[in-house]
């Protein structure tokens, strides 16, 4: 058979419900009504540390309209932990649906159910609230002293581990000159345009049906089981088009409330969140401090690297531990370095719930050691590019740790290629500018997993049917978050059969029709792992196709060519079947189908890996930068869709260079949140980003579907600590703070001032 | 049940007659890009609002001989593209123009910028550097005249009687002797909050060369944008120089140091002052003064 020339893997075929969207006729789950629906609002708290004394519902269910209300007094006490996505997880459980303690700002506290949504809000508002306050953890450093509140009974501290490869003093013994910084990096909201929403309605025969803009279906049920004690075949749990997550949506937050509220009410129910209850009350990238310590020769070879990270799991545990174990693996596989050892704990603090973000752990670790790593360059008058290209991994290396090997790892083409293209050696020459505006250069490399496979167990069932008319159906549990996942998913079952994509039915996932898939969209896995199954039971399907088509031809397997639809016998190439009249004689003749189920185990977890080079302008007047020219270097093994994977990389960097300059849920002393909407939670818009160019690294892995791998969240990554190193370059300055804002600028520039000044 | 009623006159007589009929729960809606966010906030869920948006005759910039009428409704999209604005007094365009987003600028309006009396109203401070009044008619009938200073009370608050609703704003048709500018400082390029924002406005001598008269004011320094008598003094009778520049800079610091040490923000803004100072004075005299002369 000849498959050298891609039909549709690689191509940019446009998204499967762009006319939809870009026409308001889709309908997400906050377009949606049903039949005698009721509405549901939280009164999240509004201090971050005490306990209820008591709750006055009179004026709010006086209130006409006001249907029931209901808190920790009258809700179920079963305590849980939102981010468990296979049963059998061990984990600390500490989260309830209503608290009668208060851990942070924006802590649950009440749902109110109305008529409509205003009369919800209105009812909110007429709750009242006596707290006895506690005293506030903010920081996390505080929280590991002995002698503070403990937020939780157990302790502030939730986790730490450690983890070691080769010998680390025997390195910073050898070592010409040791590096030492200390990063830290802040909490960031997912910022998806949907604010977080779902329906949840129950039906006469006692199951409850959710419609979520989730992640993770199986998960929602498996939590909302656990919550009202249910069986996991009473719920039934849709995935619902989605306006954007990022992580965001990851876990299950609002589904097992409004399942509650609906099971209670006996209606479907409507809970949705406004902006500020989505920046304060659902999760966000954890903040992290991190002290890292590199021993280097004086060539620039990396001998030995120490790090320290705590990482901030605010107010309830969630992923505290799988967040902190997801960098400690980051860590290990972007450099070749002997000696190396990674400590981590995870605390607990009054502050907003950390959770998946897109990168997972890779924006802080990355951001951590690659601002080191430029430092380290500058104090030897080394060219960060040619101390990167001495010390980075390189194809199929191993990991040191003893995790999966890293496969065709490509981050040495990435800086090289990236380099010329963006002509890094002329602008990192370039005379420094004197003036009020100072140019300057950065880059930075990334790495990040396709999957769970070495870690959680990592595995998909599909199945797939070809039809009559020679169409194919593809029932399996995937999330589409707006990045293409469907049309993606659609482009490999095409490519294998040799049909149009728009002939495929691919729906997302639903509990009740979908097979099991063990851990949703998450963990960079969708095209590596979904995408290879989405091959394999498209390759088993048409196996089963060659296999009635010899019987139905009259003539050997290997005879049988496939091809655009149509089948025929290389002995009788004038006559030919289409896909469909095969399946039809098969239905008739044999009393059998095309159709197939395959559960597919992820085999490798290889990394991938990026360079981004990032050119920013600095007002030293007023300490404003602007990124002016981007390039983003992406080895990605194959592009199943280039549009899509351009489009993930353009969102990316943009979050990126938000989390580089100014995206900040700031919190005071209090634990007040004070960034609670876009007034103040500033994202960067359109006047503010470059034009970011893209340059992909296409040299196939092995595992992947047609070559591909993941994309999604790697492409969120290089770009802080490229644009930090950038404007630490063009001022001779460090920032080691997230977010660089204006402020923290233009103090670096006057303490710069100063020593200059005294020296 | 608790309701919000909304009135929509369509002509200024039936403004009177809503107005005769307010009392604390009236609110006055012009673009509502401030006031639908404040119900909000303020959990404000009954009483009255009197929606502007129908009275037609607020919606005009004219000219007459001296003044430019600019009609209460008139957005900061119309006045960012008027050439008269543009023509006599550029740093009300320039503040105008530099409002929130695109989408707030269309329907965001002078007069509320003015009634919602935020620190840091971009149109308030260049409004104050010129003699600019303020028409408003009340519930009797009856037009007052007042200065800016007047109306806005600060920190989102105003002078303005119950009964009382801003018509006109009334700026001086400036000559060529006048140059004007606007700067703000935010925390982006675009749809930004300023940290700091300021107005000069220099009536220049007979050789173009010197300032004769000089009207400053700052917002986001305090409650509300005030004139400046420090930077103003520092200006008055000076030749446009480099040095005139650095003069500018450092009575602009002296005054964030009287209105605001002590508070976090204070260090930044006494540093970042003078990146807004630049661009004023480059906007007002051009590149070439500090482009030109050495050190």
């Amino acid at each position: 058979m000849k498959k050298n020339k891609l039909k549709y893997v690689g191509k940019s075929i446009p998204i499967h419900d762009v006319t939809e969207k870009v026409t308001g006729r889709l309908k997400y789950v906050g377009d949606i009504e049903l039949h005698g629906m009721l509405h549901a609002r939280l009164l999240l708290s509004d201090i971050a540390h005490g306990k209820i004394k008591r709750i006055d519902t009179s004026k709010a269910e006086a209130l006409p309209g006001v249907k029931a209300i209901f808190t920790y007094e009258n809700s179920p006490n079963t305590l849980y932990n939102s981010h468990v996505w296979l049963e059998g997880m061990e984990i600390i459980k500490d989260e309830r649906l209503f608290s009668d303690k208060i851990r942070y700002y924006g802590d649950r506290i009440a749902a109110v159910i109305a008529e409509d949504a205003k009369t919800a809000k209105k009812a909110v508002d007429l709750i009242k609230v006596e707290y006895e306050e506690l005293p506030v953890i903010t920081d996390p450093e505080e929280a590991l002293k002995e002698d503070v509140v403990k937020i939780h009974s157990p302790g502030n501290v939730t986790f730490s581990k450690e983890l070691e490869c080769g010998n680390i003093d025997e390195g910073f013994e050898k070592a010409d000159y040791v590096f030492e910084d200390r990063i830290t990096t802040q909490k960031q909201h997912h910022a998806a345009m949907e604010p977080h929403v779902c329906i949840a309605a129950p039906d006469p025969f006692g199951n409850i049906t959710i419609w979520s803009p989730c992640q993770v279906i199986f998960q929602v049920r498996l939590i909302t089981a656990e919550v009202l004690n249910m069986p996991l075949n009473k719920i039934r749990v849709i995935k619902a088009p989605m306006g954007g997550s990022f992580g965001g949506k990851g876990q299950p937050i609002l589904e097992p409330i409004c399942a509650f509220l609906a099971k209670e009410v006996g209606t479907p129910i409507k809970l949705q969140m406004d902006r500020v209850q989505t920046i304060i009350g659902t999760r966000t990238r954890n903040a992290v401090i991190g002290k890292v310590k590199t021993a280097v020769d004086s060539k620039g070879n990396i001998l030995a690297r120490d790090i320290d990270i705590l990482v901030d799991n605010g107010a309830y545990f969630t992923n505290g531990s799988a967040v902190n174990m997801a960098m400690a693996k980051k860590y290990f596989r972007l450099y070749r370095i002997k000696n190396q050892r990674y400590k981590g704990t995870s605390v607990y603090t009054n502050t907003p719930i950390g959770g998946a973000c897109r990168g997972y752990g890779s924006p802080q670790i990355h951001t951590i050691t690659e601002i080191n790593i430029d430092n380290i360059a500058r104090s030897l008058n080394m060219d960060p590019v040619e101390l990167r290209l001495k010390n980075l991994v390189h194809p199929y290396d191993e990991d040191p740790i003893g995790g999966p090997n890293l496969g065709n790892a490509r981050v040495i083409d990435c800086v090289k290629k990236g380099a010329e293209a963006f002509k890094w050696k002329e602008k990192w020459n370039r005379p420094k500018s004197k003036g009020r505006f100072v140019k300057g250069v950065g880059m930075a490399c990334s790495t990040h997993g396709n999957g769970y496979h070495g870690a959680y167990p990592d595995f998909i069932t599909m199945s797939l049917r070809l039809t009559e008319d020679g169409g194919a159906y593809l029932k399996s549990g995937i999330h589409d978050l707006g990045c293409g996942t469907v049309t993606s998913i659609k482009q490999i079952v095409a490519e294998v059969l040799d049909i149009h994509p728009d002939k495929i039915l691919a729906p997302e996932g639903d509990t009740m029709i979908s097979p099991f898939d063990s851990a949703g969209t998450q963990a960079s896995r969708v095209t590596f792992v979904c995408g290879g199954c989405a091959k394999k039971v498209a390759e088993l399907a048409k196996d089963k196709l060659i296999s009635y088509a010899a019987k139905i031809l009259n003539c050997s397997k290997d005879d049988i060519v496939v091809e655009d639809g149509l089948v025929w016998s290389v002995n009788t190439p004038h006559y030919k079947v289409s896909y469909g009249s095969i399946v039809t004689e098969t239905q008739n003749n044999f009393e059998d189908s095309i159709e197939v189920t395959y559960t597919y185990k992820s085999p490798s977890n290889p990394g991938v890996y990026s360079a981004n080079f990032a050119e920013v302008e600095i007002d030293t007047l007023t300490g404003l930068v602007r990124v002016v020219d981007f390039l983003a270097v992406h080895d990605v093994g194959k592009a199943i869709n280039k549009g899509f994977v351009e489009g993930q990389i353009h969102g990316g960097v943009q979050m990126g260079i938000g989390y580089a300059l100014s995206e900040e849920i700031t919190i005071d002393k209090k634990g007040r949140i004070k960034s609670d909407n876009f007034n103040r939670y500033h994202i960067i818009n359109a006047p503010d980003m470059p034009n970011v160019k893209v340059l992909l690294i296409e040299e196939g892995e092995k595992d992947g579907p047609f070559g591909a791998k993941s994309v999604g969240e790697i492409a969120a990554v290089a770009s802080t600590p490229a644009v930090i190193n950038a404007i630490n370059n063009a001022l001779d300055i460090k920032i080691n703070s997230l977010p660089a804002t204006p402020e923290k600028i233009i103090k670096a520039l006057k303490e710069k001032e100063r020593t200059v000044n005294r020296i | 049940m608790e309701s919000l009623v909304v009135e929509t006159p369509e002509s200024l007589d039936e403004l009177v007659e809503c107005l005769k009929r307010a009392d604390k729960n009236t609110y006055l809606l012009a673009g509502g890009t401030d006031l639908i966010i404040r119900m909000r906030r303020s959990k404000i869920y009954s009483g009255k609002v009197i929606d502007l948006s129908g009275i037609n005759e607020l919606k005009k910039i004219k000219e007459e001989s001296k003044y430019l009428r600019i009609g209460a409704l008139v957005t900061h999209s119309m006045i960012s593209e008027n050439d008269k604005i543009k023509e006599f007094f550029p740093a009300l365009m320039e503040a105008s123009s530099q409002v929130g987003s695109t989408q707030i600028r269309n329907r965001g309006t002078i007069a509320g910028n003015i009634a919602n009396s935020s620190p840091c109203a971009d149109t308030v401070p260049p409004l104050m550097t010129s003699s600019a009044k303020v028409r408003t008619i009340n519930g009797k009938g009856e037009i007052k005249e007042r200065d800016i200073d007047e109306v806005v009370k600060g920190s989102g608050f105003n002078y303005l009687q119950k009964d009382e609703a801003i018509i006109e704003i009334i700026i001086p048709k400036l000559g060529n002797e006048y140059l004007s500018a606007f700067g703000k400082l935010g925390s982006r390029t675009a749809v930004t909050i300023a940290k700091i924002n300021g107005a000069i406005l220099v009536k220049m001598d007979s050789t173009g060369k010197k300032i004769k008269k000089a009207y400053v004011s700052l917002g986001a320094l305090g409650p509300k944008a005030f004139r400046s008598k420090i930077v103003e003094d520092r200006l008055i009778g000076k030749e446009i120089s480099r040095q005139l520049f650095h003069d500018l800079c450092n009575s602009l610091i002296e005054q964030v140091d009287l209105a605001i040490k002590g508070r976090s923000s204070h260090p930044y803004k006494r540093e970042a002052i003078k990146g807004m100072a630049q661009d004023i004075f480059i906007r007002l005299f051009g590149s070439g003064v500090l482009e030109n002369e050495k050190k």
